[in-house]
């Protein structure tokens, strides 16, 4: 390394040959020596798929039980992280980072930074790629070097600044299609609690009967027009009780307009068209 | 390259799954419900005749389905339009004013003093007609319409059949000097309305009963220094006494089937049960032991008695079973448990149970022999259970006076009634009548 320094600092005093022989040198050192910064910096990169995967994942998981889980998470991700934790994580912990979930938007940052990083010209090239197994990659960016001159190393650099700036859109257009995702997750959510407590607020259980109601389960199919109003109310379960499933069926009807997104993609992806409803009377158990 | 590709590749996979899980219908769980009552609106009906009616009928209708409950009812005040008839019922307009259920009524007069009566039930939330009834009644006959058109709308609204065409037998006692009372068997209307008197006596008269078919009450009553069960035919009046022991005598119970008649009688020192039966003429003692046996009632298919035994020590409910002779203890929880009535499907048995002190309507899954309470009370008399298993009448004291009280099986009291004659004791509610 201390070599490799002292050359540039004569090549700038002598002839073109030496420049172009030092390159050579500066390129072989640069790339043993950076390498270390690519992995870093690649596996800073590699961070961000994984986190977009992870985060992706918890997006997809919680539809089931789209209620309450998902928002409680979801603001996390957003704002607090990416401020405090963009330079510490990037070297020391690349493992580690892999594992928490919640430090997803870690990666993006340091990602839009690498523009700055490009000053290193060497380090973004072709590399980029290969670095996750360096050692073994190492011969393939010798083999462009040996044709080497400057024209070449410089069609090398626009390539790389290329890949890398597409790299960067690609980020961000993913980063954006989560955050829109996200979004649509977190409005679905709003919107089912609400017709949760729509469906609550009509449900008038047969309590004037000597069955005891509190063990009763229905489920219904809900579906709706976009509008929000009912299309169609099925039983899909059966509680048992006729008059049990008729109040959850009543319940359906009595909302008349059901509060649904107004954004045609929240509805469509949120499948407010089919709703699943199910009936369990926990408050009353245990009276 | 590759990574990009590896990039892109996890993004459409990624973007597939999530794909896939939209696919799958939205789940909402509902944990909670409110309860509401439902929301009816019976707009003031219109009568085309010159002179006044005796009877208004929405207004009974309203009144008895209030009593259940289960209902609130629009006052006329507040509605937007008063329509009788079915073109100037908008939809639009009682769901503004988050209605259920519209009912109107048309009367004109018809023919030989009578009226006809045209009455309709809507469903507003589906903006649709559920009931229309077109009668031909005679004057007097609006009451006993206005409660069956109550039966009707109830039994389309809820599922359970009506009770508002059955009746209630209860006894009234007067005083009338130092230990001079006057007793009154009546009979009134389920809502306690419209009673008249069937029986008199100065000797206490207890604990009525309906048979099965509701034309006969049978009751217990004191004649000279002997109690008797009176066996009364409510439309001959025919009396037919079945026992004369000395002792007390109460507690009567018909057998649905019509056969048997199951007493008690402390003749033999303790009360016991006894079995009359209807075809030879005879009774037969069923409990032999020196505790008090009491409060017989027959299962729906005749099979059962159920009864309080203190033979375990305190009052608990014991069933009898006929062809076997053998009776066996159903209760076992709560210090006390008495009064128990089977229900109409014969699956629960209703009854009064006493813990810690409080008494509550509980009832048992007969299959589970699970207990649930339904209902605290401050009873002071024996509850009679409606036909249909939704409602209780009890007599209790107010001030002074005895009174009835309607409580709906999740604890409402919803009416009480007083009478001007005097104390209103022992309320037992009929059978469906009609």
């Amino acid at each position: 390394m201390s070599k490799a320094a002292a050359a540039v600092q004569g090549g700038k005093d002598f002839t073109l040959p030496m420049i172009g022989a030092v390159f050579v040198h500066v390129i072989v050192a640069v790339l043993l020596f950076g390498s270390w910064h690519f992995s870093l910096q690649k596996t800073v990169e590699f961070h961000v798929p994984q986190h977009i995967q992870a985060e992706l994942v918890t997006v997809a998981r919680p539809k089931p039980e789209p209620v309450k889980q998902p928002v409680v998470k979801k603001p996390k991700p957003v704002e607090p992280k990416p401020k405090p934790k963009p330079t510490p994580k990037p070297e020391p912990k690349p493992v580690v980072q892999d594992k928490v979930a919640p430090k997803p938007e870690v990666p993006p940052v340091p990602a839009v930074k690498q523009p700055e990083p490009t000053v290193k010209e060497p380090e973004p090239a072709a590399k980029p790629e290969k670095t996750p197994q360096p050692v073994a990659e190492l011969p393939a960016p010798v083999e462009p070097d040996l044709p080497s001159e400057e024209s070449l190393f410089e069609n090398l650099l626009a390539g790389a600044v290329a890949e890398d700036v597409k790299i960067n859109e690609q980020v961000a257009a993913l980063e954006q299609r989560r955050k829109r995702e996200v979004e649509i997750q977190s409005e679905v959510d709003k919107y089912s609690a609400g017709i949760t407590a729509q469906i609550s607020q009509k449900w008038s259980r047969p309590r004037d009967q000597l069955i005891d109601v509190a063990n009763l389960q229905a489920e219904v199919l809900v579906e709706l027009l976009p509008t929000g109003e009912l299309k169609k109310a099925t039983l899909t379960k059966s509680s048992g009780n006729a008059r049990y499933d008729q109040s959850v069926i009543r319940a359906i009807e009595k909302v008349l307009r059901f509060n649904v997104p107004d954004d045609p993609e929240v509805f469509e992806k949120g499948e407010f068209r089919n709703m699943r409803v199910t009936f369990t009377p926990e408050d009353l158990m245990g009276l | 390259m590759s990574l990009i590709k590896y990039w892109q590749t996890i993004g459409l996979v990624l973007l597939l799954a999530m794909q896939n899980f939209a696919y799958a219908d939205l789940e909402i769980q509902v944990t909670r419900g409110y309860d509401a009552q439902t929301r009816i609106a019976i707009v003031p009906f219109l009568w085309e005749g010159k002179v006044a009616l005796p009877e208004r009928i929405e207004n009974t209708i309203t009144n008895d389905l209030s009593r259940t409950g289960r209902f609130d009812s629009l006052a006329p005040a507040k509605m937007l339009s008063q329509p009788y008839d079915e073109d100037g019922v908008f939809f639009r307009d009682w769901r503004l004013l988050g209605q259920e259920y519209v009912v109107i009524g048309h009367l004109t007069p018809f023919s030989d003093g009578k009226i006809q009566v045209q009455v309709a039930l809507y469903d507003v939330v589906k903006g649709q007609r559920m009931v229309r009834v077109t009668q031909v009644v005679g004057i007097h006959q609006l009451r006993k319409l206005a409660h069956s058109l109550s039966d009707l709308f109830y039994e389309r609204i809820t599922g359970v059949k009506g009770i508002f065409s059955t009746q209630l037998a209860f006894v009234v006692r007067k005083q009338l000097a130092n230990d001079r009372y006057q007793y009154r068997l009546q009979i009134a209307d389920a809502d306690g309305l419209n009673e008249r008197t069937i029986y008199r006596s100065p000797e206490p008269i207890i604990s009525p009963a309906w048979s099965h078919d509701g034309t006969t009450l049978a009751f217990a009553i004191k004649v000279g220094d002997r109690w008797k069960i009176c066996v009364f035919d409510i439309r001959t009046q025919k009396q037919n006494f079945i026992s004369n022991d000395r002792g007390f005598t109460s507690s009567p119970t018909f057998s649905p089937d019509g056969r048997y008649l199951a007493y008690v009688s402390s003749n033999k020192n303790s009360p016991e049960i006894y079995l009359y039966d209807f075809q030879t003429g005879r009774s037969e003692r069923i409990t032999r032991n020196s505790y008090i046996d009491t409060e017989p009632s027959f299962s729906p298919d005749s099979k059962y008695i159920v009864f309080t035994s203190e033979k375990g020590g305190r009052p608990q409910i014991y069933r009898y079973e006929l062809a076997s002779k053998r009776s066996e203890r159903l209760t076992f929880e709560g210090s006390q448990n008495q009064r128990a009535r089977y229900s109409s499907d014969g699956k629960y048995l209703v009854f009064v149970h006493q813990a810690n002190g409080r008494f509550n309507i509980a009832t048992m899954d007969l299959a589970s022999r699970d207990i649930r309470i339904l209902t605290e009370t401050n009873l002071d008399e024996s509850p009679s259970v409606a036909p249909n298993g939704t409602m209780l009448v009890y007599a209790t004291q107010r001030g002074n006076r005895g009174v009835l009280a309607w409580v709906s099986l999740d604890g409402q009291v919803t009416n009480e009634m007083k009478s001007d004659f005097g104390d209103v004791l022992e309320p037992a509610w009929s059978p469906y009548l009609n």
